[in-house]
């Protein structure tokens, strides 16, 4: 069954401004789609409305055909969104145990393969707060794939990422979209947009506008 | 669970006169427990009790000790937990019943610890019915209030912080308390004010009843606003929504 994200004329207004403005998507999955804009374009916002976490002043987000502010949804997503963390006092191995075991769909052995694919160490027992940015930005990946989610939403992936990591976290979202999850990812690096997406959309003052295939 | 346990040095802190000043005398023990915590206010055949001030410490402390319970689930993880959580209301049922183990098991360490106390206090006690009485009753008045207020707290420090919540749930239990003194002859007073005690509802199980059931009620009400917030609100990242569609 092909994954399917659905939005229809999506409202959001907080504090009287209006932050996300008649916003309707169809996308499929096994693809990637870009989104770009500038800061306080909105992008974020949209993918907190897309994932859930923020409820629509108008409009709805069909998962698969749920409408995911409506109804409890099984459907499992990967979401990296901009200031987003884990438990600075524990370590990756604990972060990713804690938040798998909130659902329990992998086993530890999965746990630790997903720590390893973003080029970690899963025996590293030093507390997330002593990694550096590049680190705490792979650990983010890694709890967004490893439940192997059918929705990934990507706020900057490679922010804080050296080249190498870059390159490593490019491919992981290639494998991601061949095993058919609906990829969603803002990016302020031109490259990340051109080499990944196939579709790419702008945001602008809550606005989003489809320009094109690439 | 284990920091239920700082309520001992608090109470022994508290209770430091009754344990090495004063002299076992000839009392009743169900009157001591109940003068442990509950102060008296009386008009001619009228008495009242009312929760101490002094008593009002180890409630302040149940709120410093559980009141950012909630809240730290609403900081910079909350993305990635609110993602994974399908049914926000199971998920706030499941939390808010462990605020309630905490607030029994604190409730019933309070009790103990008074109870080692009485028996300092008094001379040829006997554990019969009315003092069984007295802790069940007491266990039914003080762990509802524990809980509304630690569940107030929660609620509360979710958007405006700890100290914030504490200080409104303070606020609001000295203008109780002060309610409970200026109106300690009113029977509504006794029976709605969460503060207020008859011990004379001892011998009147009916009303008894009543007194349980309003405590149970506004836990139950404060319980059941948390969750309907939590399942409604907007979680971002740091410190919680910046607005609720339900309100």
């Amino acid at each position: 069954m092909q994954h399917t994200l659905i939005a229809e004329k999506l409202y959001k207004i907080i504090d009287k401004k209006e932050v996300l403005h008649d916003v309707s998507l169809n996308l499929k999955g096994g693809r990637i789609y870009g989104f770009t804009g500038e800061n306080g374009s909105g992008k974020t916002m949209l993918f907190r409305t897309l994932s859930g976490l923020v409820r629509p002043t108008k409009g709805t987000v069909f998962l698969d055909g749920i409408d995911i502010h409506k109804e409890h949804s099984a459907v499992k997503l990967g979401v990296i969104i901009e200031n987003s963390g884990m438990w600075p006092d524990l370590t990756g191995w604990d972060n990713l145990l804690y938040l798998a075991s909130l659902n329990n769909y992998i086993s530890e052995a999965e746990i630790e393969y997903a720590i390893q694919r973003v080029g970690l160490d899963p025996n590293n027992k030093l507390p997330v707060k002593k990694y550096s940015l590049g680190m705490r930005q792979r650990l983010l990946i890694a709890q967004a794939i490893m439940e192997q989610p059918d929705f990934l939403f990507l706020d900057e992936p490679t922010n804080s990422i050296d080249q190498s990591g870059t390159a490593i976290i490019r491919q992981i979202i290639l494998e991601e979209a061949q095993r058919g999850a609906v990829i969603l990812m803002a990016s302020h690096i031109g490259e990340d947009i051109t080499q990944l997406c196939e579709e790419i959309y702008s945001v602008d003052a809550g606005k989003c506008v489809r320009l094109g295939n690439v | 669970m284990k920091r239920t346990l700082y309520i001992i040095p608090f109470l022994f802190m508290t209770s430091l006169s009754e344990i090495f000043l004063y002299t076992p005398r000839e009392q009743n023990l169900s009157d001591v427990l109940w003068y442990s915590i509950f102060g008296r206010v009386s008009r001619g055949e009228v008495h009242t009790m009312i929760l101490e001030v002094k008593s009002l410490g180890f409630l302040f402390l149940f709120a410093i000790l559980f009141g950012s319970y909630f809240s730290n689930f609403f900081g910079q993880t909350s993305v990635l937990l609110f993602t994974r959580i399908k049914d926000r209301r199971k998920w706030g049922i499941k939390k808010i019943g462990i605020l309630c183990i905490l607030s029994s098991v604190y409730t019933l360490m309070l009790l103990l610890f008074e109870l080692a106390v009485g028996i300092r206090l008094v001379t040829g006690w006997m554990f019969h019915q009315k003092v069984m009485l007295t802790l069940m009753a007491m266990f039914g008045l003080i762990f509802p209030l524990l809980t509304v207020i630690c569940v107030s707290v929660n609620w509360m420090s979710i958007n405006h912080g700890i100290s914030m919540s504490i200080s409104v749930v303070i606020l609001a239990l000295v203008v109780l308390q002060m309610i409970a003194v200026f109106f300690f002859d009113n029977d509504y007073n006794m029976v709605l004010n969460p503060l207020c005690f008859n011990s004379a509802l001892l011998t009147a199980p009916k009303l008894m009843f009543v007194k349980i059931i309003v405590g149970l009620f506004y836990m139950a009400a404060v319980s059941a606003g948390l969750l309907l917030y939590i399942e409604h609100m907007d979680i971002f990242e740091k410190g919680g929504a910046k607005g609720c569609s339900i309100l």
